[in-house]
Order: structure tokens, then C-alpha cells, then sequence
């Protein structure tokens, strides 16, 4: 499902705002949609849970080089990063859009905790998965050029959506 | 002599993130030291005590590997650890219950990520107040 399906897609799907922001407050960079496909050549995946009074998953997919390219950004310079910095720094992005979107869900999510991030490479069967979701939102963004994925699912309670801010 | 920060974060990122913020403010910085975790924090804050060097202001994740945040701030305490030295929290989920129980055990603030580096540095500013001045109060974007 996308998030022109869902009635209160304003109100649960501000991915928009949130990705924006974290480009603009920690980077000053912008970020722009870029569509609704998964960008091309995803490396390195990270997944945030939210669990309890409301079951959610963020994942965030980027290919090699832009995952490099946001290294660079959050550090301040290129360089040639250690796999296991630019795996962090994917992880924080991740974190973060998830604590954005928690906060935007209010009340639905208040009883909620973010899991720390998952990080994964594999593009096999290890890779992370959204499972079992009923509601799920996918855009596709670029930051300098470079492209990411960010998806957004919800597995339950999807009855109770409605009371999103 | 210029201003010491501890800075206890699992993410290698984030710790440099912090660190850029502070060394692009104003602030008369002397060094800052890096933990990964909670228990990394109070082995620096021991070995700070040790050393007669006092580390002046603490910003702490709460979410880490072996010892978070608030059990960090809690062991600091139970072990009189640097009792007059401010804590800030940093955290991407201001709701958080965690970081509510901390701020009401003593931490000072919190903010929230993502932040700008003003908000950073206008924190740290307000925190760090002359040798003998009263305790700090609580601070920070999420908790004013």
C-alpha cells in the first residue's frame, strides 16, 4: 500500500518532513523525493523496530557509494571510511528517522520503544525484510545526487490508526 | 585551562559528530575524551578523579551496549562520580521513558537527534558555569 491508499496518510506518513529535517539540522544539506522506487544497487540496509503499543519497522537501504557519500557528510570531509563506519553512520540515519516518525505518530507509539539499528549487507535471505506489515510506505530520496531508500510499515494495530496526529 | 567533555556514545559517528559541534563553538576547549558505553563513561570519570584533571560536562546516548544512559547515570551517582559535573542526554526518541527517568535521577537535559549544532553549543554554553557556582538545572530541547 502506498500513502496516497490511506486516509490519514497526512497525518502517519511525514516521511517527507522527518527525512528533511535530519539532512537540514545535522548536514545542512537538502534531500528531495525522488520517487517511489527502491533506489538501484542497495549494499547496506538498517532496520529500527518499534514494539509494544505499536508494532513498526523503518528501514533505511542505500547503495555503497551513497552510503560513503553520507559518511563523508556526517564527518566532514571524504575520506576512504572503514566498512564498519559507514555501517554506523547508515544506522544513525536510520535511528533517527525512526525517532522522527515515533514522535509524529503521538499517541499510537507513546507506549512504544525503538529497537537499536540492524545492520545488514547481505542481499541473500539475511538482508533486512519488512514481514508481515499491512501498511507500508517506500520513497526513494537523493542527497547530493546520491540516492537512498526509506521504508516505512506498520503491522498493528492498524484499527487504530485514526488516532495518529 | 580549557574545558573538558566526555562523550558516551556506541555510535563512532555520532561521537565525532558531537565532538565537530563542540570544537566548531566558542567554548575554551581543552579535550574531549570518547566512551562506548556506560561503563567506558565511568572508567574515564574514575580515571579523571584519579588523575586531578576533572572532566567538566558529560553528553551521554542512551541507548548503548552494556551499560545505557540511565544506568550510567545511576552508577555515577551511587558512586559519587563527578556529583557536580552536568549530564546531558542524547537521544532520537524524546519520548523515550528512559530519558524521563534520568532527567527526574539528575541528568540535566536532553536533546533530541537530529540537532543543529547551535542547539549543541548553546546547551554546552549554558551548562558549563564558573567552579563554584550552584548545580546546574535541567536543560535541553526536550525537557525545558
Amino acid at each position: 500500500m502506498k500513502a496516497g491508499d490511506c486516509a490519514q496518510d497526512q497525518r502517519i506518513w511525514q516521511i517527507d518532513d522527518i527525512v528533511a529535517d535530519v539532512f537540514h539540522m545535522l548536514l545542512q544539506q537538502s534531500c528531495v523525493v525522488v520517487g517511489d522506487d527502491a533506489a538501484a544497487g542497495i549494499d547496506i540496509s538498517a532496520m529500527v523496530l518499534l514494539s509494544g503499543s505499536i508494532k513498526a519497522q523503518c528501514l533505511v537501504e542505500f547503495p555503497q557509494a551513497t552510503a560513503k557519500k553520507l559518511t563523508d557528510a556526517f564527518l566532514g570531509c571524504e575520506n576512504n571510511w572503514e566498512n564498519a563506519l559507514i555501517e554506523d553512520a547508515v544506522g544513525e540515519l536510520c535511528n533517527m528517522i525512526a525517532g522522527g516518525w515515533k514522535s509524529k505518530l503521538g499517541a499510537l507509539a507513546s507506549a512504544s520503544d525503538l529497537s537499536v539499528p540492524a545492520i545488514s549487507r547481505s542481499r541473500g535471505p539475511g538482508r533486512n525484510t519488512l514481514n508481515g506489515c499491512h501498511l507500508k510506505m517506500r520513497r526513494t530520496y537523493a542527497f547530493d545526487n546520491s540516492p537512498f531508500t526509506v521504508t516505512l510499515a506498520i503491522r498493528h494495530p492498524i484499527d487504530n490508526l485514526s488516532s495518529c496526529r | 585551562m580549557g574545558v573538558r567533555v566526555l562523550i558516551i556514545d556506541d555510535s563512532p559517528v555520532m561521537r565525532r559528530i558531537l565532538e565537530g559541534a563542540l570544537r566548531y563553538s566558542d567554548l575554551d576547549l581543552s579535550e574531549v575524551l570518547h566512551a562506548a558505553n556506560g561503563m567506558e563513561g565511568l572508567a574515564a570519570l574514575e580515571n579523571s578523579a584519579t588523575e586531578d584533571r576533572p572532566i567538566d560536562l558529560v553528553l551521554c546516548d542512551v541507548h548503548m551496549p552494556r551499560m545505557n544512559g540511565l544506568d550510567f547515570l545511576l552508577e555515577k551517582q551511587r558512586r559519587n562520580l563527578a556529583p557536580r559535573v552536568p549530564l546531558v542526554l542524547i537521544t532520537a526518541d524524546a519520548s523515550d521513558p528512559q530519558v524521563l527517568k534520568a532527567v527526574a535521577a539528575g541528568a540535566q537535559g536532553a536533546i533530541t537527534k537530529p540537532f543543529t549544532l547551535k542547539q549543541i553549543q548553546k546547551c554546552v554554553a549554558s551548562l558549563l558555569l564558573p567552579p563554584n557556582a550552584p548545580a546546574p538545572s535541567a536543560t535541553g530541547d526536550a525537557h525545558e
